[in-house]
């Protein structure tokens, strides 16, 4: 073999051998490795897209919409787009970056004037050319600032960009002292700069027109009209409106962005140890701008958004509430709200990702579906953070009020789609998909137009009483107004008020402790003093009771006042019941004793429990909020003939106003917010004789008792039964009134009804003030045709 | 010896190899432009530059090498003055100057500069000469290194590597001492070191940083996951094509890396990756097994090669063709730092495929003559 020979053997060899090294190492890469790469492209390339659920609406009893879920959108800004392909972005940054380079460091800004965008734009458009690309630059530093002089060249100019850097090129070569704002060949530099300031003024109009419509609803057309005005190019009419920013305006906004991009400013969040980690970059990110956009303005910017890269619309729900909705019913409501603002809501996340998810994962992501079985359970896994993910930002949920009560029924479940996307995150390919579930609409039991009467005689009752009162602040207004037959609580007055420059809660809500309920509890007593006789069990004595000489001594030697001495008229039930006779409730209370009061109250719904007995007050039923079904207090501190009087017993109107219905209809219903909904009443054990002495008893209260001075209670032959209780010696009074209408109108409701006025001063009776509300409220009904035939003339119930 | 026999004794199975790897490149180039207005010229394009780089290369079998001697210089000559006038006539494009703009294409000077170089080479060590460093190394290299500094200048660091290769084959095959040789790449590999830290561009540090990162680093970490967003986007994307192609590939359009776009450059810088993915494995031994062929079939038609110009030229073209195939076949599987290489005859360009076209014609017109000596040396 010759020399020149196994020269050449040897340079068979060397290439043999780095062949094989490369053919080796791919074998090992394409082979060895091919799982853990084919993951990695998997990963790369399949991604889940969320599909946020619509809540339910809310509608009241006749079904109109009280809440429901619109669609908004919202403004964000990925500020790394808008520095690199927005021209006063591109001219803030570039500006900046020549300065720092060629002189002295000045940073521009997207508000101010001196180092503000047009200053930005002059001094980036007066940087010669030569000194753009013949300049001893770094590399990189010599592509950020072509691409930012390329970026606003391109916009002024509405050229291409490779057609702007041959320009740029051609200039730098023949005249390399040209500024670069005068390189084209047909536009003069003025004309340039002309166009970026036009660019400016879109921006600028943008501004101004979101200011607008933050400030107000009724303004939006306006401010579309001011974006779709200022698209036209050349138009700087918007320029003006945009001076005068307030705080966290668009441009303040993207200024807060340029710090964070020039500072490499990045997310931060804590690990479950506690320490604290730095996340994405703040530039990459889309941060908002502006939220819940009027469709009007949305579509504006839709148009001009191509004008405007790195701002981009994305479609939101937001969660509206009907205009005219009344202020009590409007907290009755609730609110909800985003669940990455709620606060431990894990278990609640959790609760819903087991509950949505259950049984869908193995149709969402089948087994067939991938080679790889350990990238499945991968997947299955991502599939559940990714929906936790989805539930915690674009999910919302209630936060108090019926929002809250029925959440479950109100939330849908998000939609997910397992997809391929390619690079530009584009949807290529669908996989599976798990479907949107929109949550479900509810008609709740308030009558949208009796909510509003009752919240507006509740509001001129707190302002009657106000007035009068030396010290107001205390004094409130509330009223409950239920259907008899089923329950379906139909209005909820109150007034909402301030104290202190504090919002403070409608009294309904709120549900005041009172001290007592007052006389309006006798009618359960008697009650239970009917069913002690019937029954055998220990009982007062109605034949052998004292009569009323208005102070009476008790066996403890105690002496009991009456408001007034009845005397032998306190004996006859109808009457002591009518005029609210103390003395005779003593006695009864005396003789049903401790277990006989409470059994009394008990059987109304007006005591929290009774050993061995069902709970029958509202135990909060599912659809009710907390605080309109509280359980009713009892103390055991009371005398017991002053429980007798109610004394001891707390209970709100709601609670009042179902015992009271119970009278009506002889069965306690089940009080609840949801129309329709099947809530079985419980049987109160009277016969038919002992609920129609009762119902005397109340009739004759409004007649010629204790409320005959209010001519409107007797005016719709309500039957019901005043209350005033002492809430400190001397002191203020929580007046009552508490009833019914014998009448039942269409679809067999009924209305009972339980108004309290607290705090009213000493001396105000009951009827005076609650008596009063009521007749009020039933005539403002009958003033009311819809609401005058809807519940005041007899219909076809039954 | 007239033009038909000539045409008889060319090694048409060369040839064949040849028209594989071209029309392979066709059928990747519809692959990556498939669906993607963007680029789907590259395709057009690339077929009548294969036509013209097939007609050229005929054309080129039919003439005496001898004419190739005789304008070697001009053709260095020539190569190298191209590339010393792109500062001046050059267009920029991605932040570099190497490309030429005429109406319709553009032309990339250091393609044609390395065949230039091949060929000055082989004119230069042409004499036997006495194996000493000078003659056999320092002056043929020097010749070599003006091009392939031109070339780095633009900058180009990855076709300017391709010079080194090229030209230490030749000195070796022309007679060069191998521990000289050796003692120079090692050197070349200090020199490169020392460059790294003193005179480097900051994106091309960034390439050899993360290369030495990346074997034993972390993919889910923070620092990680912003380099496979920056410097190691193309690198990294490339290793998921290539493994996630295992040993068959999804098939030929179907690689969701190349069809997603999620391969930059990949009918260019990165086409070896698309093999990869489609063909898997297999598919990629078969693309480097026909440079292999190709490779050492002008290394046999060398062999076979008496007169020294000839032997030279198919030399070089080999070390040429065969080192920057691995190399960008390396760089596709990140076993070397990433660097800008087209792949020869299989990437979008029209440059390289008509330079190595015609350069492996060269090599086949030589096989067909098998001269001793050129008359034109005084010899015969």
């Amino acid at each position: 073999m010759s020399a020149s020979t196994r020269r050449l053997w040897g340079l068979y060899a060397i290439y043999g051998a780095a062949l094989a090294t490369v053919g080796a190492h791919l074998l090992v890469v394409m082979g060895a490795q091919h799982d853990d790469w084919l993951v990695r492209s998997y990963r790369n390339r399949w991604t889940f897209r969320d599909v946020p659920s619509v809540r339910g609406a809310l509608l009241d009893r006749h079904g109109r919409v009280l809440a429901h879920d619109e669609p908004t959108f919202e403004l964000e800004c990925v500020y790394e787009r808008f520095r690199l392909l927005h021209p006063i972005g591109a001219a803030i940054h570039g500006a900046s970056q020549a300065s720092r380079l060629f002189a002295n460091e000045v940073r521009y800004a997207f508000v101010g004037t001196a180092v503000g965008p047009e200053a930005a734009l002059r001094d980036l458009l007066a940087l010669p050319v030569g000194t753009l690309l013949r300049a001893p630059l770094a590399k990189q530093e010599r592509r950020e600032l072509l691409y930012s002089v390329t970026t606003v060249l391109a916009a002024a100019c509405e050229r291409e960009r490779s057609r702007v850097i041959k320009d740029l090129r051609r200039a730098a070569d023949a005249s390399p002292e040209q500024p670069v704002g005068a390189v084209m060949p047909d536009l003069d530099a003025d004309a340039v700069l002309t166009g970026a300031l036009g660019v400016l003024t879109r921006l600028r109009a943008i501004d101004a027109a979101l200011q607008t419509a933050v400030a107000g609803p009724e303004r939006d057309a306006d401010a579309a009209s001011a974006v779709e005005a200022s698209s036209a190019r050349g138009d700087g009419a918007a320029t003006v409106a945009a001076a005068a920013a307030p705080a966290r305006s668009l441009l303040e906004r993207l200024d807060g962005f340029r710090i964070d991009s020039l500072e490499q400013r990045r997310t931060r969040f804590r690990s479950d140890d506690g320490a604290w980690h730095e996340g994405e970059l703040l530039d990459r990110l889309a941060r908002p701008i502006a939220v819940e956009l009027p469709f009007a303005l949305a579509a504006a910017l839709r148009l001009a958004q191509a004008d405007q890269p790195g701002l981009r619309l994305e479609p939101a729900l937001v969660r509206r509430r009907a205009a005219d909705l009344p202020p009590t019913l409007r907290q009755i409501l609730g609110d909800v709200q985003a669940l990455d603002r709620s606060e431990d809501l894990q278990d609640y996340v959790d609760r819903r990702v087991a509950d949505d998810l259950a049984g869908e994962l193995d149709e969402f992501v089948p087994d067939d579906l991938l080679p790889l079985p350990e990238y499945r359970q991968e997947l299955v896994a991502a599939a559940q953070r990714n929906y936790e993910r989805v539930l915690r930002t674009r999910e919302r949920r209630g936060t108090g009020g019926v929002e809250i009560v029925l959440d479950r029924v109100l939330a849908g479940a998000p939609g997910m789609r397992l997809v391929e996307r390619d690079a530009r995150s584009k949807e290529q390919v669908l996989w599976s998909s798990l479907r949107v579930e929109p949550g479900t609409d509810v008609r709740l039991s308030v009558d949208l137009d009796l909510q509003a009467l009752v919240d507006a005689q509740c509001a001129a009752a707190l302002a009657h009483w106000r007035v009068a009162a030396p010290d107001p602040r205390p004094i409130d207004v509330a009223m409950a107004i239920v259907d008899a037959s089923s329950g379906d609580v139909l209005a909820l007055g109150g007034a909402p008020t301030a104290i202190d420059d504090l919002p403070r809660l409608p009294a309904v809500l709120s549900w005041r402790g009172n001290g007592a309920l007052g006389s309006i509890v006798k009618p359960f007593a008697l009650a239970e003093q009917l069913r002690a006789m019937r029954h055998g069990r220990p009982c007062a004595d109605l034949e052998h009771l004292d009569a009323c000489p208005q102070k009476w001594r008790g066996p403890d030697r105690r002496l009991y006042r009456c408001d007034h001495a009845h005397w032998d008229e306190g004996k006859d039930p109808v009457t002591a019941l009518a005029k609210s006779c103390n003395v005779f409730f003593y006695q009864v209370a005396l003789g049903l004793g401790d277990d006989g009061l409470r059994r009394a109250y008990w059987q109304f719904g007006l005591h929290p429990d009774l050993d061995g007995g069902e709970a029958r007050f509202c135990e909060r039923p599912a659809e009710l909020p907390r605080a309109l079904c509280a359980a009713p207090r009892w103390s055991g501190q009371q005398a017991l003939p002053m429980r007798g009087i109610g004394y001891g017993i707390e209970a709100n109107p709601v609670a009042v106003a179902t015992a009271y219905a119970a009278l009506a209809t002889g069965r306690l219903p089940t009080a609840g917010l949801r129309a329709g909904a099947a809530r079985p009443p419980h049987g109160i054990d009277l016969a038919d004789g002992e609920l129609a002495l009762i119902r005397a008893g109340l009739q004759e209260c409004v007649e010629h008792g204790t409320a005959k001075g209010i001519a409107g209670l007797a005016a719709f032959a309500v039957l019901g039964k005043t209350g005033t209780a002492e809430i400190s010696a001397g002191g203020a009074n929580n007046a009552w009134f508490a009833g019914y209408l014998p009448v039942v109108a269409a679809d067999g409701v009924q209305l009972a009804f339980c108004a309290v006025v607290y705090a009213v001063p000493d001396g105000t009776h009951g009827a005076d003030a609650a008596g009063q509300l009521v007749a009020d409220v039933l005539a403002a009904m009958a003033q009311t045709p819809a609401l005058g035939s809807r519940y005041l003339q007899p219909g076809s119930g039954r | 010896m007239n033009a038909l026999l000539v045409l008889r004794r060319v090694n048409w199975w060369l040839w064949l190899v040849m028209v594989a790897v071209l029309l392979w490149s066709l059928a990747l180039l519809r692959s990556t432009t498939q669906d993607d207005p963007q680029f789907e010229h590259q395709l057009y394009k690339q077929v009548l530059f294969v036509v013209i780089g097939l007609g050229s290369g005929l054309f080129a079998l039919l003439p005496h090498y001898v004419h190739v001697r005789r304008l070697s210089f001009l053709a260095y000559g020539g190569a190298v003055a191209g590339l010393a006038l792109l500062p001046v006539f050059g267009s920029v494009i991605n932040g570099a100057r190497r490309w030429y703009s005429l109406p319709g294409f553009t032309v990339q000077p250091s393609e044609f500069a390395k065949l230039g170089t091949v060929i000055g080479l082989a004119a230069l060590l042409r004499f036997p000469r006495p194996p000493s460093f000078g003659n056999a190394l320092l002056v043929p290299l020097c010749l070599a290194a003006l091009p392939a500094g031109l070339v780095m200048l633009q900058p180009d660091l990855g076709s300017a590597l391709v010079f080194g290769p090229i030209a230490l084959a030749m000195c070796y095959a022309a007679g060069a001492r191998g521990r000289q040789v050796v003692g120079l790449v090692v050197v070349g590999l200090a020199a490169f070191v020392l460059a790294y830290f003193t005179s480097m561009h900051g994106y091309q540090q960034q390439r050899i940083d993360v290369w030495s990162q990346h074997w034993g680093w972390d993919e889910h970490s923070r620092p990680v996951r912003d380099l496979l967003r920056g410097p190691a986007y193309q690198p990294w994307q490339a290793l998921i094509a290539m493994g996630s192609g295992g040993l068959t590939g999804f098939g030929l359009g179907q690689g969701p890396q190349n069809r997603y776009a999620f391969l930059p450059y990949r009918s260019e810088d990165y086409i070896f990756a698309v093999v990869g993915e489609e063909t898997g494995w297999l598919g990629s031994m078969a693309v480097l097994l026909l440079y292999a062929v190709l490779v050492f079939g002008l290394l046999a038609t060398a062999a076979r090669t008496r007169e020294r110009f000839g032997k030279l030229l198919c030399v070089g073209t080999a070390a040429w063709i065969g080192s920057q195939s691995l190399m960008h076949a390396a760089v596709c599987g990140w076993l070397v730092p990433a660097t800008g290489l087209p792949m020869p005859m299989l990437s979008y360009g029209g440059s390289s495929v008509l330079a190595t076209v015609l350069a492996v014609s060269l090599c086949l017109n030589v096989g067909a003559r098998q001269e001793h000596v050129l008359a034109a040396d005084g010899y015969g």
